[in-house]
């Protein structure tokens, strides 16, 4: 009982510390409440530690709620909150693939397949992303409101699709025959060894082509994305679509990053509290998800991606001269 | 029983050679970049070592896309800032900052030989279909690595 009030307590601390930090930093950004430039830096801290323990409780990855809700509270050029996502996503990826891989949760063959085409995209994308920016002078305005309109669709997927536990697959297509896409892992939930193979690949091939691009261009993990395109389109389990999709994000992340880290677009008083804090945070996370999951959190953190998505939208549009 | 069953059954789960070697190389990357990462937060904290930028600085550019940024400290600090490549990092590895970003370059550097790792896997193997499109993966890697050296 005590343990569970605890684990409780840790959420609703985690919550409090997240509106705590972002009230102040909009105090900042939009009421010019002159605040002290280390704030900035340890607020970072302290908001990806938060994240990183809600993150997994709420079922969403760490980027796609840092991006939006940086770039709309804080007051940094959206260039920088993408470098820093980016750089943000791969830690994360690094450090939880190994154990999926080990445990056979997470395909290799699987990754490197879609890597192929999600790299070369994500790498299209950082260019545009950073050209848009570059090339026209209220270019972060028209990015941030991209951003926003796209954080809506993914706040819209996230409500609607549903998620396969064990997908069927009859068949499996000639490209999943020719690389051989099959694996096994043990379900404990089941208490038996799990044997899976993947369809439709080629669709799911040209999905991960536009997945990488969009993760490539907003300095997102881009998970959302993947999981429903190896569960629901290629019919791998969800343990294994969600193991996989991380591994994707350590491969197509890097040639990304490379584009960032050039154009001096990965600052480091952003990239390193941002990292830290998302490092420590998603541990505690991992260790909360298995105590808890409680619905509440998962529509909290909805709630605050739309209206993160509202506030970029608006802050595009107040840039761009129409509110 | 119920625990060795699990085991057994776990056992019989064949992780082949590349994935270990993936699972490997990247706890080893990822504990050695968030060294770094520490060192030079740390390092930049506590002013042991100077940052490239001053905190001071940061406030009033952050704000700036990072053409203007990095111009606009380079006039400041009169120093060059040659972006477009890795050498800005290079160039100025003596500040707790740039040390920071080692930690970014070790991540990027770690997944490359983790692919070349991958690659000699399948290779020995003969598992030459999974070796083409590994091939094809650390071409592009490496494409967009070696591009800005």
């Amino acid at each position: 009982m005590a343990g569970e009030k605890g684990v409780y307590g840790l959420i609703a601390i985690s919550l409090a510390m997240l509106f705590v930090v972002l009230i102040i930093a909009a105090a900042g950004t939009y009421f010019h409440v002159k605040l002290p430039v280390e704030f900035w830096s340890v607020s970072l801290f302290f908001l990806t530690f938060a994240i990183g323990i809600l993150a997994p409780v709420a079922g969403v990855g760490g980027g796609v709620i840092f991006v939006p809700v940086v770039s709309a509270f804080y007051p940094f050029s959206i260039t920088f909150v993408r470098g820093a996502g980016l750089v943000m996503a791969q830690v994360n990826a690094l450090v939880s693939v190994p154990k999926f891989l080990r445990a056979g949760l997470a395909s290799l063959r699987i990754g490197l397949l879609a890597a192929t085409v999600a790299g070369a995209a994500a790498i299209a994308g950082a260019k545009v992303g950073i050209w848009v920016v570059k090339a026209f002078p209220q270019g972060k305005y028209y990015i941030q409101m991209a951003l926003g309109i796209l954080l809506l669709f993914i706040f819209a997927i996230m409500v609607t699709s549903k998620r396969v536990e064990f997908p069927e697959v009859k068949e499996m297509d000639k490209i999943a025959k020719i690389f051989n896409l099959t694996g096994a892992y043990y379900e404990p939930a089941l208490g038996r060894v799990v044997e899976y193979k993947v369809t439709r690949t080629g669709l799911a091939l040209l999905a991960f082509a536009g997945v990488g691009f969009i993760a490539g261009m907003f300095g997102l993990g881009a998970g959302w994305a993947n999981v429903p395109v190896l569960n629901l389109i290629m019919g791998a389990p969800i343990k294994v679509a969600t193991s996989t999709s991380m591994l994707i994000i350590a491969l197509t992340t890097t040639p990304a990053a490379c584009v960032y880290l050039a154009d001096g677009a990965i600052l480091p008083l952003i990239m390193i509290p941002a990292v830290v804090g998302m490092f420590f945070g998603s541990r505690l996370g991992a260790w909360l998800t298995v105590k808890a999951r409680p619905k509440v959190v998962r529509y909290i953190f909805l709630a605050i991606m739309l209206f993160a998505a509202i506030m970029d939208i608006y802050r595009g549009l107040h840039g761009l001269g129409y509110i | 029983m119920v625990a060795r069953k699990k085991t057994e059954q776990q056992e019989q789960i064949q992780v082949d050679a590349a994935s270990k070697i993936c699972a490997r190389t990247f706890e080893i990357i990822s504990i050695a970049g968030i060294v770094f990462l520490i060192i030079g937060l740390v390092l930049y904290v506590t002013g042991v070592i100077p940052p490239f930028v001053p905190m001071s600085m940061m406030e009033n550019y952050w704000k700036y896309k990072p053409s203007v940024f990095w111009q606009k400290v380079s006039e400041k600090l009169h120093v060059t800032i040659r972006l477009g490549s890795y050498l800005w990092i290079f160039d100025h590895i003596n500040h707790s900052d740039m040390i920071a970003m080692i930690g970014v370059l070790i991540f990027v550097v770690g997944v490359i030989v983790s692919i070349i790792g991958i690659c000699v896997a399948y290779a020995i193997k003969k598992d030459t279909r999974i070796l083409i499109v590994s091939l094809i993966v650390l071409a592009i890697t490496l494409y967009a690595i070696l591009k800005y050296i």
